[in-house]
């Protein structure tokens, strides 16, 4: 029988991070945790996005009348929560239109575990981005934010030694796996991660089930036991010295060639503790090869959970396009041509035949397919009654809200806990609906209201990972560049930027 | 072409801070500071081909080089598609964990395949499979003198070649595993996997820290700009004898390497790049483009359709470039067609070219040079680009400066056009989407851009010659195949091609068509600049810094200026004293 994470009635007065106003307590509102906190079991970071945008805030968000709580966090600023309860009916759980899912996927147990979160912003407009959702927003077309480049949250983390104290058995710190046809990577780092130092640069996603099984799978010491090779000495030492002669030889170089020949060390040192984990193989009895049944998406999934599972990765980075899910549509859907899902479908977000024959029913794919990950993850036990989702934070999102390329009240789910850090089964509305609203660059276009940053966002999923804030504070309180729009900061309440660094009110 | 009555209000270009026309102004100068570099990495393609090259050498055998390429993981180097605006792959110099991981894998896996027992006395010679044990050290150091060589591209030195040897530690000097790692080492060594240059001791005159590159130096960049692999057995001779250095000697080996017929498939990367030909849209064959493409369906519904638009445009190149040594100003305005299958010969209204005879040729001031093959003017779907149009001529053509759009101009265009009312055309749409009055957009879009994609809006979004635009209508019923809806023609619209596209600063000539648009791109005379900077950024893997850059920028347009032969410009850059040159700062 598990144990119950109760809060007493002190602490839920003295409220989340403010002062809670509204309904008395009852204990059966409050979300537990998860069954048994035990912050030494290994955490897990994951992330999955898709470009464009578009869906309707009403496909998308649970009704008003879930958001039951009022908590005000700061003078000026009162934000909006309540339980995620699915409605169930003739088999399918409910919680919006896009939110939904067969009752036999969507349980109990794991609308528990999602928290639906509204009214997070960049704070700048920012269109056609690759990696703006973990924070790097100097990639793309546009480039509105002054500064030097940010790498996204998913490398820092996965470059702490707070989050990888231990990097037995870990033969990729991260994993990155896109269906992007132009290239773009989901993720972005320091040259040369060793001393955090040089060019930010995109790392090399890794595309497709089959590839990515033999990258995470495909060598060493195979999962489930059977015979492993007889290991070879690895060569990497004598590589190593080869480079080092090179760097220390008496032969001319320019000191961006030395630079060049240090990076490549830094990489031969990170390449040889791969090699040497991947001939260790995995201490875990349960790790097994992953099931490749189903589609290509769960395929994925299945790849990325056994992975974690068999602790060969704790990071995974997942970008999809929208054609992707919409692949999985019936022939008698809308065809989208002429061109692109861009022009077609993301930028006729307005049209309601648009919106209820193309992009609510990708976007159910796309939700149906995180849930996936988010059960197979569940399914998986790190310790004894602990899944590994209890330890994981899957942070699901999209480029933009519902308004192509614009970046207010931006779709964000978290699935998981963090391994206690992470409270889960809300739905939460950050946005401060006191303030005057924000036009969007066009009278027709839908004003919102503004809610909580991007940044604080990206500084809640760090330090639910364990990462010190020196690791991704760079501007100030919160992840990376803090920059916001005049605009936009000037909606904002006396003290929300001092705030940047704290959690998230009601999951944090 | 007739003069406007009208002045034009190009001052709009400096208030919507739309540079347009980059003018040249600086002048060739040797002591203008070279650049810094940085040591590249082999690029993908340059990765692949060194190594098949490579395995040619060891194997003295294409068929069993290649099956030793299938056996290894050559899927898990980095080969990004993506690249940015006015850029090449070669540009591409980032070094990221995963091509240590996959050039680890491939190194390893390529030891492996090579010490096999059917394939090692291959390798390295009969001494390794030889009942003669004494001989094996000696085997094992005149394979690492003999491979080392062409992987590194210049002779190993003694501490070099005893640093390899040592891999196979503790080994008999012949053995399959250690001569495996023996490979791996040399395959993942630095002078390798990255193009190492020391230069000589002989500084340039006039500028700080810059040394002539050595023979060896010098033979890497000839094979590598114009083979994308090593230099070949004849390269490092003449290296190993110092005639690259001398200028009979180079150009002896200039005018070898050029003439090879890898140059020639190089030399298409680069052109298929500059002319963004890896991005030409694929065409959504649906029951809207059945309506569209009407009679022609059957002719023209190739799943293939794409790729013989670009095949006809690198067939165009080849054609003008190798075959009669033509010139830029005849890329623009040929009237002969390559289209070599139905599909394509279909859009052109003429037969398809067999590829030997003479192309067939269009009537004259028809469909005029590159801007008009249906490779540049396709869309993707029914309706026609002339933003995407007019984007492609500015700046693969001209290098103006044109910036990417505002953050939220999409959005307003597509607000505004949602608007609209009643049928329009393209240009319409177009006009009202980018051109509204006091917006950002129109700086841009009403003086620089749309003019020139409404001068080929002759031409439909698949590149048939058309004077009516039609307007398609959902007829009710559908596929019954797909499900999809099956499209009519509602309405039939004329055709506007009448524009001032603006080539030059305050040109005001007015363009009727593709045919006034083409004489009025010869006749600014500004494309071969714009084709020098782009081969420069090839050639030298970095944008041009016009100062520094400017005596090889100007040898390359100097040469193709004035319809001089495409041929020598490619060959040119070669001969610029930059290329034989590095800074070291």
């Amino acid at each position: 029988m598990k144990k119950q994470n109760t809060i007493n009635r002190r602490q839920l007065l003295r409220g989340l991070g403010g002062f809670t106003l509204g309904i008395p307590f009852l204990p059966s509102l409050v979300r537990t945790a998860f069954a048994n906190p035990t912050p030494s079991l290994p955490k897990y970071f994951l992330s999955y996005t898709t470009p464009h945008g578009g869906i309707w805030d009403t496909n998308w968000y649970p009704p008003d009348t879930a958001l039951t709580n009022t908590t005000q966090i700061l003078p000026g600023h009162v934000i909006r929560s309540g339980p995620l309860v699915p409605t169930v009916s003739g088999g399918n759980a409910v919680l919006s239109p896009v939110l939904q899912a067969a009752s036999t996927k969507l349980t109990t147990r794991l609308a528990g575990k999602l928290n639906v979160l509204r009214g997070l912003d960049f704070g700048f407009q920012y269109g056609h981005h690759p990696a703006g959702h973990l924070g790097h927003y100097a990639t793309g077309p546009q480039q509105p934010v002054p500064g030097n480049p940010t790498p996204t949250a998913d490398q820092v983390i996965a470059y702490s030694s707070s989050f990888y104290s231990n990097l037995n058995g870990v033969r990729r710190r991260s994993i990155e796996t896109t269906s992007y046809w132009n290239g773009y990577s989901v993720a972005y780092y320091w040259s040369n991660p060793t001393t955090k130092s040089g060019t930010i640069q995109a790392t090399t996603p890794v595309n497709g089930p089959t590839k990515l099984f033999t990258a995470l799978f495909g060598t060493g010491v195979p999962p489930g036991g059977g015979t492993p090779p007889a290991p070879r000495p690895l060569i990497v030492d004598r590589v190593r010295e080869n480079y080092r002669s090179l760097r220390e030889g008496d032969r001319r170089l320019s000191q961006e060639d030395k630079v060049r020949l240090d990076e490549h060390l830094a990489r031969l040192d990170e390449l040889e503790r791969e090699l040497l984990a991947a001939q260790a193989g995995s201490s875990n009895a349960a790790c097994t090869n992953p099931s490749m049944t189903g589609t290509n998406l769960q395929q994925i999934n299945s790849i990325i959970a056994m992975a974690m599972m068999c602790g060969y990765t704790r990071v995974a980075n997942i970008g999809m396009q929208n054609e992707t899910f919409a692949a999985q549509l019936p022939p008698s859907a809308p065809s989208w041509s002429p061109a692109t899902w861009h022009n077609n479908v993301a930028h006729q977000w307005r049209d309601p035949t648009v919106q209820a024959g193309l992009i609510v029913p990708t976007w159910q794919i796309y939700f149906q397919t995180v849930l996936d990950l988010a059960q197979k993850l569940d399914s998986m036990q790190v310790s004894p009654g602990v899944t590994l989702l209890e330890q994981a934070l899957l942070l699901v999102t999209s480029e933009c809200e519902e308004v192509t390329h614009q970046s207010l009240s931006i779709p964000v789910l978290t699935f998981g806990n963090a391994g206690g850090a992470i409270k889960s089964g809300f739905y939460a509305d950050y946005r401060n609906l006191a303030t005057t609203a924000l036009g969007q660059g066009s009278q027709s276009l839908p004003t919102k209201h503004s809610g909580l940053t991007w940044s604080r966002l990206l500084a809640t999923a760090c330090k639910a990972m364990g990462v010190p804030k020196s690791e991704y504070e760079t501007t100030g309180p919160g992840y990376g560049n803090t920059y916001l729009s005049s605009s936009y900061a000037a909606t904002q309440v006396a003290g929300t930027q001092s705030q940047n660094g704290d959690p998230l009110p009601i999951i944090g | 072409m007739m003069s406007s009555p009208l002045k034009r209000g190009l001052l709009v270009l400096a208030i919507s801070g739309c540079a347009g026309h980059v003018d040249q102004e600086d002048t060739c100068s040797s002591t203008a500071p070279l650049p810094s570099a940085v040591m590249s990495p082999l690029t993908a393609s340059e990765y692949s081909h060194t190594l098949n090259d490579l395995l040619v050498f060891l194997l003295a055998d294409e068929a069993t080089a290649s099956t030793v390429m299938d056996a290894v993981p050559m899927f898990e180097l980095p080969d990004n598609p993506g690249r940015e605006r006015g850029t090449f792959q070669r540009m591409k110099t980032d070094v990221t964990q995963g091509h240590l991981q996959a050039w680890y894998d491939i190194a390893t896996g390529i030891g492996r395949e090579l010490t096999t027992p059917s394939r090692i006395g291959t390798v390295m010679g009969t001494c390794a499979t030889d009942s003669d044990t004494s001989n094996d050290a000696a085997c094992l150091s005149d394979f690492v003198k003999r491979f080392g060589e062409r992987a590194y591209r210049r002779p190993l030195s003694d501490d070099e070649i005893a640093s390899h040897v040592a891999y196979d530690e503790g080994g008999t000097g012949v053995d399959a595993e250690g001569v495996a790692d023996v490979i791996a080492g040399i395959l993942l060594a630095p002078r390798f996997l990255y193009h190492v240059e020391n230069g000589t001791d002989k500084a340039v005159a006039g500028q700080d820290n810059v040394y002539v590159l050595d023979d060896y130096e010098i033979a890497s960049r000839l094979s590598y700009q114009f083979w994308e692999s090593g230099p070949d057995e004849q390269l490092l001779a003449a290296a190993a004898a110092g005639e690259l250095s001398t200028a009979k000697g180079f150009a002896r080996e200039l005018d070898r390497v050029f003439a090879d017929p890898r140059t020639k498939i190089v030399m298409a990367e680069f052109y298929r790049e500059w002319l963004n030909l890896d991005v030409v849209p694929d065409i959504t064959q649906d029951t809207l483009f059945k309506a569209f493409a009407g009679a022609d369906y059957s002719a023209i519904a190739s799943p293939d359709l794409r790729q013989h638009m670009i095949d006809e445009v690198l067939d165009l190149l080849d054609y003008h470039t190798w075959q009669t040594k033509g010139g830029l100003d005849d890329l623009l305005t040929t009237n002969l067609s390559f289209a070599k299958t139905a599909d394509l010969a279909t859009i052109y209204g003429l037969p398809p070219w067999d590829g030997v005879s003479a192309p067939p040729q269009f009537a004259p001031d028809t469909r005029p040079g590159l801007l008009t093959r249906a490779a540049f003017l396709v869309a993707g779907g029914v309706q026609s680009r002339p933003i995407m149009r007019g984007v492609l001529v500015r700046r693969n053509l001209l290098c103006d400066d044109i910036p990417d759009p505002p953050a939220d101009a999409q959005m307003q265009g597509m607000e505004e056009a949602a608007m609209l009312t009643g049928d329009n055309t393209t240009r319409h749409i177009t006009e009202v989407i980018t051109q509204q009055p006091g917006t950002t957009c129109a700086g841009c879009h009403a003086n620089l851009i749309n003019p020139i994609g409404f001068a080929l809006e002759g031409f439909d979004a698949i590149g048939r010659a058309r004077t009516m635009e039609p307007i398609f209508q959902a007829t009710g019923a559908k596929d019954p195949m797909t499900g999809q809806p099956i499209y009519a023609v509602k309405t039939t619209l004329p055709i506007d091609t009448t524009s001032v596209p603006a080539l030059m600063t305050d040109d005001d000539r007015i363009a009727t068509g593709a045919a006034d648009l083409t004489h009025l791109m010869v006749d600014t005379g500004r494309t071969p600049a714009c084709f020098a900077r782009n081969y420069f950024r090839f050639t030298f893997k970095r944008p041009e810094k016009p100062t520094a850059d400017r005596c090889s920028l100007d040898r390359v347009t100097d040469t193709v200026t004035n319809n001089g032969s495409l041929r020598e410009g490619l060959r040119a850059i070669a001969e610029s004293a930059q290329f034989k040159q590095r800074s070291f700062n």
